[in-house]
């Protein structure tokens, strides 16, 4: 299964409306975590948890130390994707 | 007969960097001692932790008294019979440096989450380790597992949700990591306010700053919480921990200022 960046990107969307009831207007690639949207890093476990589907595997929260925006989770999800697919 | 307020404040100067090295080396002795006496005894883990807080409460006991008795503060308790229901998350607000002090002299079997450096700390090693403290060197997900985990087993625990001394005295400022060990445990949340005038042992502050006067702390320990009756309990998890961090952090702003135990302005820039 190879799923784009704008898939994820879609799913985080909508996990950030649905799961974190957050506005919708306030997300976008570039709002960063911490600061625009108020998430820590206990919050992040919750967001990794409904992108396994992307990954097949659990994310651990070092690979999410470097993650500042949504577009870094995108990368970083994409990337995870990506390795299982060639692994597999 | 009326002391000078040089003597005064002199004195307390002395006595305060008396009363730090008290703790200091009354820490380490008290490690000492429990590893020598109470280490060796075939007690369960369990139950030399029990002990070794109730040496440790004990020890603050004296320790406030002491300073106390040489002029450094006064102190009134409020309602703490409330106090020693196990398995409850206890939360307060965190003026100064002596709170935590103040709260284990009262509940003799809480488990704490404590600063990383009082395990490198020689004088304090012994004690925080025996006692089974919580360290805040894990990321936030596994001290929240962690500390929810105690909480289960029975042990009531005490956070302060800002994190660290108030620094902001008009609005406090919590975290979310309350509130989420507190879901995960599902347990009742006991609130206590913390009064402490004039301001002291801030944050910002060393203890050589001796304050203008002997400060008074008031202790009060509020009726539990239970979280089905502060939030909806039906949302979404992480929207639960947000709302239930605002109530727990508009609880207890409200109940200060009730008090008016939310110091006024003028001794914010003191």
């Amino acid at each position: 299964m190879n799923h784009t960046k704008n898939d994820i990107y879609t799913r985080i969307h909508t996990v950030l409306v649905e799961q974190f009831e957050m506005d919708a207007d306030s997300i976008s690639m570039d709002a960063k975590l911490r600061d625009d949207l108020d998430i820590d890093s206990i919050d992040a476990v919750d967001l990794m948890v409904e992108l396994k589907s992307f990954t097949e595997k659990k994310l651990a929260v070092d690979d999410f130390r470097e993650v500042r925006t949504i577009s870094d989770i995108v990368d970083a999800v994409h990337k995870l994707a990506q390795e299982n697919s060639t692994a597999t | 007969m009326t002391i000078p307020k040089s003597i005064d404040k002199q004195w307390r100067l002395f006595a305060t960097g008396f009363s730090f090295t008290v703790f200091g080396i009354g820490a380490f002795f008290i490690a000492i001692g429990l590893l020598l006496f109470l280490y060796p005894i075939p007690f369960s883990k369990t139950k030399k932790q029990i002990w070794t807080r109730r040496t440790i409460s004990f020890a603050t006991r004296f320790y406030v008294r002491m300073m106390r008795a040489f002029g450094l503060l006064s102190f009134e308790f409020k309602n703490i019979d409330r106090l020693g229901n196990s398995g409850e998350l206890i939360i307060a607000n965190h003026p100064s440096l002596l709170d935590v002090v103040f709260i284990l002299s009262v509940v003799p079997d809480a488990c704490c989450i404590v600063k990383e450096a009082l395990w490198r700390n020689p004088f304090t090693f012994g004690a925080v380790s025996m006692a089974g403290y919580i360290s805040n060197n894990s990321n936030g997900p596994e001290l929240v597992d962690k500390a929810s985990k105690t909480i289960k087993t029975g042990q009531s625990l005490i956070i302060f949700p800002e994190g660290t001394r108030t620094s902001n005295l008009e609005q406090l400022n919590f975290q979310r990591g309350a509130a989420n060990i507190a879901l995960k445990a599902a347990c009742p949340i006991r609130p206590i306010l913390i009064g402490c005038e004039p301001m002291t042992l801030r944050k910002h502050e060393s203890w050589y700053q001796i304050p203008v006067a002997p400060p008074l702390f008031t202790i009060e320990a509020l009726d539990a919480l239970v979280i089905k009756d502060c939030i909806d309990t039906n949302r979404p998890s992480v929207v639960q921990a947000n709302h239930l961090n605002q109530y727990l952090q508009q609880k207890i702003l409200s109940e200060l200022q009730v008090r008016k135990l939310v110091p006024k302005d003028e001794s914010i820039n003191k």
